[in-house]
């Protein structure tokens, strides 16, 4: 029940739900699609990467007011952090608020553009990194399973799945 | 001393498993003595443009995936790519190529990279541009590279009609999709070696794996004889299906069985992919039935008896994605639309659900059924009342989902599913419940499509065996998530290591370096090099599995 609660805060307190009009949101996810793969398999990111794929907002005046607040963008990084304390995350989080000053008020589209592309990436590994957690939780408690060994009749059949197969 | 104990036992096992007979298991076959033979395979490429340069087609079903035109080749007359429109999006679609067709490819995709450079160039000086006129282009264009277009009936629907560059718009992105055809032995060797092994795929993967307990056991102790034995194991075609079978059951399992998780993944996935079925969920979809591929086997084994015993030996599948216990919550949609091609209101269909569910949830179930949306989580919330048929409640269908996803490959029986079509009235379907779902005989397994889903749906589309050639092998995969193969997969074809989550992303030259690079990775597949490193790859993904 609490670890629930926990969750639900979490959502809350992220906003990860929130919809973005002035956005295309196909192109947002392919592109957040790649980092979350990256940070995945712990392949670097860098901030060049990120500069070109701030591709997807279509219309700075429909966007939400919160992607021009530092101090929302601040927030948003403090939580995330907290939440998925991994290195790779962590470089990727840094490199975001670096690009996010560099853009500052001047450049608001391609600011805005980092804080959505963060915000996606954040809703995205965040579940992959709960995933993970779970995975660790559960091979704690189960390493006697993979002490077992399948039996002798059942590795033969499956060494043998094939005999008596007539395709081609 | 731990640490270098581990390091010596790992590099103690990857010398014995480079001397292994991984990859020589055809019995007939002595790998020592003569090469290996070629895959043979299939090969084609869906390249979805992602800037929604079509908005006004996003809420019109008529014209979606439906072909415009396609380009053919003069020299033999078929065809090497065709336009088709999703959602707001254009994409392009080509044709399979098999294995001796290089060269086709080659001009197939670098007509693709010339025609879209057309379409980019009036863009970025124009803003936009009617079909008529680009084609007018495409078609100058053509006369250089001997291949001539062909247009469709359908588009006299869009001739007119604009492709708009959306504002701020400075870059082109595909989402790309191949689809490959290839003989089942070589499915598990194959995917591994294109996303492992540290991805996040690795863990659907190993929970899919049969014998996989046994398998890490025999790492563990570093049981080099026992590791190639099941090494041979995994190179058979029987397995290679068990695998397939295993992954989508894993991948369609909820990790959160909480209805109103269900609800808001379902209106997210509306909102961010306009998508709202499970294959969005599968990094390897099966186009072809399963039932269909066990029948091409003609194999004595009983099915579902081998499938529960192999992957009973898999703790990822049995006790961490809990497959056989938490199927049956899987949640996935259909989404219904007039006969003008707009969004059906399915709101009476509010009626039909529990009170329970409704006080709770109400305002999302507004909005799904607005949107012409039906989905599991509903349907597993409907009142004690509403039958499936005379027998059976919706319930104790969904309660048995596992078991008939299992035991259906090898004797279909059934397929459930919503009667709701373009030209009813609403206002009819709301006061005939018993009408609106339905039991017919199936010959296919009920994951092609899953239940409720509309039969034309993609996953296990491939029906109609006189279609396929089955030389090419009795799998037609999907591989919906190409652009996150990993460094493996390409150092093997010499590519950058940074085109890792980018892979056919960009619409670019390299696009065709990139396409021919894996069209050449998979006709040397076959190579004993190649096998002892996924061998080796995949005792350490099972070894190391994190995400």
């Amino acid at each position: 029940m609490i670890l629930r609660c926990l969750n639900l805060i979490t959502i809350l307190v992220l906003n990860i739900y929130s919809s973005s009009y002035g956005c295309n949101m196909k192109l947002l996810n392919l592109e957040a699609d790649t980092y979350t793969s990256r940070l995945g398999s712990r392949y670097p990111i860098l901030e060049e990467n990120i500069k070109n794929s701030l591709i997807f907002v279509t219309d700075l005046n429909l966007i939400g007011q919160k992607y021009f607040d530092p101090e929302g963008f601040n927030n948003l990084q403090s939580i995330a952090l907290s939440k998925i304390p991994t290195e790779e995350f962590q470089q990727f989080a840094n490199s975001c608020k670096k690009l996010y000053q560099y853009y500052g008020q001047e450049n608001t589209l391609k600011s805005s553009s980092v804080y959505l592309l963060f915000e996606k990436v954040t809703e995205k590994y965040y579940k992959d990194y709960k995933l993970l957690q779970k995975l660790n939780s559960f091979k704690k408690r189960n390493q006697k399973i993979e002490s077992k060994i399948g039996n002798t009749r059942l590795i033969d059949t499956f060494i043998n799945a094939d005999k008596h197969i007539n395709a081609h | 001393m731990t640490r270098l104990y581990k390091y010596i036992s790992i590099f103690s096992l990857l010398l014995h498993l480079s001397m292994s007979c991984w990859g020589s298991t055809n019995e007939e076959h002595d790998s020592n003595q003569s090469p290996l033979k070629i895959m043979p395979f299939k090969i084609g490429f869906e390249f979805q443009e992602s800037s929604g340069l079509c908005p006004w087609a996003k809420d019109d079903n008529n014209i979606q995936k439906q072909i415009l035109f396609s380009i053919k080749s003069i020299k033999n007359d078929q065809k090497l790519w065709h336009l088709v429109i999703d959602t707001n999006d254009i994409e392009f679609v080509t044709r399979p190529f098999s294995n001796d067709e290089e060269t086709d490819l080659q001009q197939c995709i670098d007509s693709i990279i010339s025609n879209f450079d057309i379409l980019k160039k009036i863009l970025i000086e124009q803003k936009q541009v009617t079909f008529d006129s680009w084609l007018l282009l495409v078609e100058q264009n053509l006369s250089d590279s001997n291949c001539y277009l062909r247009k469709k009936d359908r588009y006299k629907f869009v001739q007119d009609q604009n492709i708009t560059l959306p504002d701020n718009h400075e870059n082109f992105r595909y989402a790309p999709q191949v689809t490959i055809q290839h003989p089942l032995e070589y499915t598990i060797p194959l995917y591994y070696s294109l996303f492992g092994f540290e991805s996040s795929h690795m863990l659907q993967f190993n929970s899919s794996l049969p014998l996989k307990n046994t398998f890490s056991n025999y790492i563990n102790n570093c049981n080099y004889r026992a590791i190639q034995q099941l090494a041979i194991g995994y190179q058979k075609k029987l397995n290679g299906l068990v695998f397939l079978h295993a992954l989508t059951l894993v991948c369609m399992t909820p990790t959160d069985d909480e209805d109103g998780e269900a609800l808001q993944e379902t209106e997210d996935n509306l909102l961010n992919y306009a998508q709202v079925d499970p294959k969005m969920k599968l990094p390897l979809m099966s186009r072809r039935p399963f039932s269909n591929m066990f029948k091409d086997l003609k194999s004595d084994k009983d099915y579902a008896t081998y499938f529960q015993e192999v992957m009973l030996d898999n703790d990822g599948f049995q006790d961490f994605f809990e497959v056989p216990k938490l199927f049956n919550k899987t949640n996935y949609a259909e989404q219904f639309f007039e006969e003008s091609g707009k969004i059906l209101d399915l709101s009476f269909f509010k009626n039909f659900l529990t009170d329970d569910f409704k006080a709770l949830f109400g305002n999302a179930v507004d909005r799904l059924l607005s949107q012409g949306i039906i989905s599991t989580t509903l349907l597993r919330n409907v009142k004690d009342d509403f039958k499936l048929n005379e027998k059976s409640s919706i319930q104790n269908l969904f309660d048995h989902y596992y078991q008939l996803a299992v035991t259906s490959v090898a004797s279909p029986k059934h397929f459930y599913r919503i009667n709701i079509n373009n030209n009813m009235n609403t206002e009819d379907l709301a006061k005939d419940q018993n009408q609106l779902l339905q039991e017919i005989d199936s010959l296919y397994d009920v994951l092609s499509p899953p239940i409720f889903l509309d039969l034309k749906n993609s996953m296990g589309y491939f029906k109609n065996d006189d279609k396929i050639d089955k030389d090419y092998g009795e799998a037609v995969i999907e591989v919906r998530g190409i652009s996150n193969v990993k460094e493996w997969f390409l150092r093997k074809c010499q590519l950058d290591e940074k085109l890792s989550g980018i892979f056919l992303k960009d619409p670019g030259k390299d696009l065709s370096n990139q396409a021919l690079k894996l069209f050449k990775f998979l006709h040397n597949f076959n190579n004993k090099d190649n096998y002892e490193d996924i061998l080796f790859g995949m005792t350490h993904a099972v070894k190391n599995t994190k995400l």
